[in-house]
C-alpha cells in the first residue's frame, strides 16, 4: 500500500478496497486535521469534524478529478464542512456564548500544542476578528487556499474576497502591532 | 514611490503577486521609509508564524475511528436496502392478493356466459378485455412505482418504523391468505 501513488489508491478504493482508503487517511490526516483545527480551535471537536471530512471524501471519491492535486481537493472539502459547522454554531449560540467560546479556546489544553508563544498570540488575535474576516485569514494564510478557490468555496467574487482580506490583514496588524513591536525590539 | 503605492505592493507581496521589478521598488521604499518598513515587518512576522506547520497532531486512533464510521455507515445502508426489498415484496404480495380475491369473487358471483352475451360481437368483447388488461397493467405499475418511491423515502428517514410496517403488511397478507384458503375449501364442499 505504501508504495502506491494517490491515484492508484483511489482506484483501489473505487473498486471496494477499504484498506486503500485507510492508507489515504494515514497520508492526509495531518493536513486535514490542521486545516480543521485552524477553523475549530478545539482538539476534540476538530477530531470529530476531521473524521467527517474523510467520510465525505470517501463518499465523493468517484467525483475526484485526477487533474487536480488530491490535497487541494480534500482541503476544499474540509473547508466547506468547517464553514458549515461554524454557520450552525452561529445559529445555535448567542453572541455571548460565542465570545465565551473564543476566550475558552485560547487558554485551555490546546495551549501546550502550540509551542511558539507568538503564534499563539497571533491565533488569539485571529479568533477575535469578525467571522467574515477570520475565515479569510484562515483559508488564505493558514490553509493555503488560492483566491480562486476561496471565491468558489464562498461563492463570492474574487474582488470582494481580495478587498476583505486586505482589510482583515490591516485589522490583524493593528491588533498585534504593540506586541510584535515589543518582541522585535 | 509613495507610501500609498508601497502599501499596495505590501499587500501584493502577501498575495505572492509581486513581480521582480515591483519587488525591488518596494525594497527601495522600505529602506528609506520607517513607517512602511514597520508595517511590513509586523505583517511578515504575523503571516510567517501563521504559515508555519502546526504541531497539533491528530489522535493516535484516527484511522480506526474513520474506518469504523465508514463500516457502520455502509452496514446501515445495506440494512435499509434489505428492508426496502421486504417492503416492496409485501406491497406486491398485497396487490396480488387483492387482485386474486377480486377475480375469485367475480368468478363466483358473475355468470360468465351471460356476460359474454352482453357484447354483440366477439371483437367488441376482446377489445374491451384488452383495454381492461392494459388499464390493469398501468394501474399496477403505477402502484408499484408509488410504493417504491414511498419505500425509499421512508427507508431514508426511519427504517425502524419501516420494518414494522413491512411486518404488519406481511401479517395482513398471512391472514388474508388463510381466509382465502378457508373460503376455497368451503366452495369445494
Ligand atoms: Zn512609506
Amino acid at each position: 500500500m505504501e508504495g502506491l501513488t494517490d491515484q492508484e489508491l483511489i482506484e483501489l478504493c473505487l473498486n471496494g478496497r477499504k484498506d486503500a482508503f485507510e492508507e489515504i487517511v494515514t497520508r492526509y490526516k495531518k493536513l486535514i486535521f490542521s486545516v480543521v483545527f485552524n477553523f475549530i480551535n478545539d482538539k476534540e471537536e476538530a477530531s470529530d469534524v476531521a473524521q467527517e471530512v474523510f467520510i465525505r471524501i470517501y463518499n465523493s471519491l468517484h467525483r475526484y478529478n485526477p487533474k487536480y492535486k488530491f490535497s487541494t481537493w480534500s482541503v476544499k472539502i474540509a473547508t466547506n464542512l468547517c464553514l458549515d459547522v461554524l454557520r450552525k454554531k452561529r445559529i445555535s449560540s448567542s453572541p455571548i456564548d460565542e465570545i465565551a467560546g473564543t476566550v475558552k479556546s485560547t487558554d485551555t489544553p490546546e495551549e501546550d500544542c502550540i509551542k511558539d508563544e507568538q503564534s499563539r498570540m497571533v491565533r488569539e488575535a485571529i479568533a477575535q476578528l469578525p467571522e467574515k474576516y477570520r475565515v479569510l485569514i484562515i483559508m488564505f494564510h493558514q490553509n493555503g487556499l488560492s483566491y480562486e478557490e476561496i471565491s468558489k468555496v464562498l461563492n463570492q467574487p474574487m474582488t470582494i474576497i481580495k478587498n476583505r482580506l486586505y482589510r482583515a490583514r490591516i485589522m490583524l496588524r493593528k491588533k498585534l502591532e504593540p506586541y510584535i513591536r515589543e518582541e522585535i525590539l | 514611490m509613495n507610501c500609498k503605492l508601497a502599501e499596495e505592493y505590501i499587500m501584493k507581496f502577501f498575495d505572492s503577486e509581486l513581480n521582480d521589478v515591483e519587488n525591488s521598488y518596494l525594497k527601495q521604499h522600505l529602506e528609506i521609509c520607517e513607517r512602511c518598513r514597520r508595517e511590513f515587518d509586523t505583517m511578515k512576522e504575523i503571516f510567517d508564524s501563521l504559515s508555519q506547520t502546526m504541531v497539533v497532531e491528530p489522535p493516535e486512533d484516527f484511522e480506526k475511528k474513520v474506518m469504523a464510521r465508514i463500516n457502520s455507515m455502509e452496514m446501515t445502508d445495506r440494512r435499509i436496502a434489505e428492508n426496502s426489498f421486504a417492503f416492496l415484496y409485501a406491497g406486491i404480495a398485497l396487490m396480488v392478493l387483492t387482485a386474486s380475491v377480486t377475480v375469485y369473487e367475480f368468478l363466483r358471483y358473475v355468470d360468465i356466459s351471460q356476460l359474454v352475451m352482453r357484447f354483440e360481437t366477439v371483437s367488441g368483447f376482446m377489445s374491451m378485455l384488452f383495454g381492461a388488461i392494459r388499464n390493469f397493467i398501468v394501474l399496477v405499475s403505477g402502484i408499484q412505482k408509488g410504493l417504491y418511491h414511498a419505500a425509499v423515502a421512508v427507508a431514508d428517514s426511519f427504517y425502524h418504523v419501516f420494518s414494522i410496517s413491512a411486518g404488519i403488511l406481511l401479517i395482513v397478507y398471512g391472514v388474508f391468505t388463510s381466509r382465502r384458503v378457508k373460503a376455497n375449501n368451503g366452495g369445494a364442499r
